[in-house]
């Protein structure tokens, strides 16, 4: 099921919130299997906006395709279980327990559990995986933000589906959880052949998790590839207004760290729809 | 496909065994508190329901119920009409309507959101009185062949009218929750102003006869009407149950509903049209209750939690019982009249339930 060509791709995707245009024909993507796909860019870049239309969430323009079938011919109950989109602002809205919320994603997963005990047993395993069985109990509205994280995340792994489409998922988690919870999704991920975007602000945890990235910038995709292809100086200038420090050979890993903000090139911040934004240094686009 | 689950490839920053059993063992304590929590309900209703029969503003004490119930051939023609034909379709109003208030409102707080949802807010109950009011005003109906039911025909068809009107606007619009819940108020508004024209209108005794409507009153409810809520219920209530779980999935919001699969525009039209179904019935037969689509499903969410595959069941139960003990009141706060129990809910069960929520330590919603 994962062979070389396999993964999540896209093509021209387009997506409107009323006459404001957020996707501008953005494509081709792809996620391979087995691999975390970053998803950055600045704020109203529409990464948001992407994972939904990927997700098949809004009505947006272009194709999706998994492993080569065209995910917008399947109705929307199939779609979702084959791939999981989890929202930035997940569950703070309601009473309903962590147990309740992550069984209740399990009930209408992929998996097809023979019996009730096996259902309870799948949600109790993963709330464990994720260190948060204590939570088991608690409403979801008495979380904090992380906390929420936490039973999203639980809930994207528990429905068992073969992409998974991760906004922000780690914003509001300390700094161990982050370094744990990413490296369980790139373990889970690597395991199980699964397609994982996850976007992020942290380019550092990006370098470090992540194997391929998109770069999104202004509602394009402004560049794709491998994940130190797309974490670059120069891009990060253009993209970002900011000058960054990065070391790829370090033995713990590698390091990002933005040093300062500097002017941003025009091209950049507003960029021609028929021109790649970034000049040379583009590889997807429009263009 | 997967030959791996998550907890296989994730290894072990799992906890122990004895964690292990504390989580489902949490969880079926969870479900075992919320059997006997139906069970003491199902008691609770059945003394409530014995209570409602004893009561009543003629003299018919127990001895005598027993004797209708034992041997009703034999007992006095009048005890048999006071058991059969007043105290018995008024007490089973009270249950089956209690049932159908709360699991309309729990449906609209889900569908909509909306702790605050019901069939009152929702502009139903002003909307039947509306149709009521036509009734006795003008002696017209909007249905043909309705005779002594006029009344009860025309409050269920402007109910269900305006439920029909907010399904039919919301879905040319998108069907958000802000759409349907703004044209729920305009309807509440528009047709209190409505009913405000008629009564300025009508004279003395088509008023009289349009305010003890607006009272709520079980004291209307008829075998054959009773038959109409019992069919509507049939209809309504398993096809709820079946939607149960997509239910709790709107209580994660719009966009997560969906990502698991939740169609959820339409959910939300088909189950409002379904609840508002339930509510139109009810308010045609006994008149506008208010508070019980309200009462019942936030007391039943202080009990059971938000999962709805146990919220409909708990509310449909404290409706029911939060309408029976109402219904008992009104017989028994001053003997020998019965107070309309649309004013008996309110005033009785206004108290209570401010109590109840500020002396909850849980968050009710949000």
């Amino acid at each position: 099921m994962s062979g070389a060509g396999g993964g999540l791709s896209a093509e021209r995707l387009a997506l409107a919130y009323g006459r404001v245009p957020v996707l501008h024909g953005v494509g081709p993507l792809r996620a391979a299997r087995g691999r975390m796909t970053a998803l950055l860019g600045p704020n109203g870049a529409g990464k948001s906006s992407l994972l939904v239309a990927l997700a098949g969430l809004v009505p947006a323009e272009g194709t999706v395709r998994l492993d080569g079938e065209d995910l917008g011919r399947l109705a929307l109950p199939q779609r979702t279980r084959r791939l999981y989109y989890l929202s930035q602002a997940f569950g703070a809205g309601t009473g309903l327990t962590v147990f309740e919320a992550v069984l209740l994603a399990r009930r209408h997963g992929a998996a097809r559990d023979h019996d009730r005990g096996a259902e309870l047993e799948a949600t109790r395993a993963v709330l464990a995986l994720l260190g948060i069985e204590a939570l088991a109990s608690r409403p979801l509205n008495a979380l904090s933000g992380g906390q929420r994280q936490l039973a999203g995340i639980a809930q994207a792994l528990v429905r068992e589906t073969e992409v998974l489409l991760l906004d922000e998922p780690t914003s509001a988690l300390d700094l161990s959880n982050q370094l744990r919870v990413l490296a369980l999704l790139r373990r889970v991920t690597a395991a199980q052949g699964l397609a994982t975007v996850i976007s992020l602000h942290d380019l550092h945890l990006a370098a470090r998790f992540a194997d391929a990235a998109w770069m999104l910038a202004e509602g394009r995709l402004v560049r794709q590839g491998a994940i130190h292809e797309v974490i670059d100086p120069g891009l990060i200038r253009a993209v970002f207004g900011v000058e960054a420090l990065i070391e790829w050979g370090r033995p713990e890993g590698p390091l990002v760290q933005a040093i300062s903000p500097v002017e941003r090139p025009q091209a950049v911040a507003a960029p021609h729809p028929s021109h790649p934004p970034t000049g040379d240094t583009a590889e997807g686009g429009r263009a | 496909m997967r030959a791996e689950s998550p907890a296989a490839a994730g290894g072990g920053d799992a906890a122990g065994p004895e964690t292990r059993l504390d989580t489902l063992g949490w969880y079926g304590r969870r479900l075992a508190r919320y059997r006997l929590t139906l069970v003491l309900l199902l008691v609770a209703l059945a003394l409530g329901f014995a209570l409602d029969l004893l009561l009543g503003p003629s003299t018919l004490g127990l001895p005598e119920i027993l004797a209708v119930l034992g041997d009703p051939a034999a007992a006095p023609p009048l005890h048999r009409v006071v058991l059969f034909d007043l105290r018995l379709p008024s007490a089973v109003a009270a249950l089956l309507g209690g049932i159908c208030l709360a699991v309309a409102g729990a449906g609209m707080q889900a569908i909509l959101n909306n702790p605050l949802a019901d069939p009152y807010t929702m502009g139903l109950s002003y909307a039947a009185g509306f149709g009521a009011a036509l009734a006795i005003v003008f002696g017209v109906s909007a249905l043909p062949f309705v005779g002594v039911y006029v009344v009860t025909a025309n409050a269920f068809l402007f109910a269900f009218g305006t439920a029909l009107a907010i399904y039919l606007v919301a879905r040319l619009k998108g069907a958000g929750v802000q759409v349907i819940v703004l044209l729920g108020i305009a309807f509440f508004f528009a047709f209190i102003a409505l009913l405000g024209l008629l009564q300025y209108l009508a004279d003395a005794e088509a008023l009289q006869e349009i305010v003890f409507w607006m009272f709520g009153s079980l004291g209307r409810a008829r075998w054959d009407k009773l038959a109409m809520v019992a069919l509507v219920m049939a209809a309504c209530l398993p096809w709820l149950w079946l939607r149960a779980d997509q239910l709790t999935a709107l209580r994660l919001g719009d966009l997560q509903a969906k990502a698991l699969g939740v169609p959820v525009e339409r959910v939300r039209l088909e189950v409002l049209l379904c609840v508002s179904l339930l509510a139109a019935t009810v308010v045609a037969v006994a008149g506008p209750i208010a508070f019980v689509g309200l009462v019942g499903p936030h007391i039943a969410r202080l009990l059971v939690g938000e999962e709805q595959r146990r919220l409909l069941p708990a509310a449909a139960l404290v409706g029911a019982l939060v309408l029976v003990l109402a219904d008992i009141a009104s017989k028994a706060i001053q003997p020998g009249t019965v107070i309309p129990i649309g004013l008996v809910t309110t005033l009785i069960g206004l108290p209570i339930f401010l109590t109840l929520i500020l002396r909850s330590r849980s968050e009710l919603w949000r």
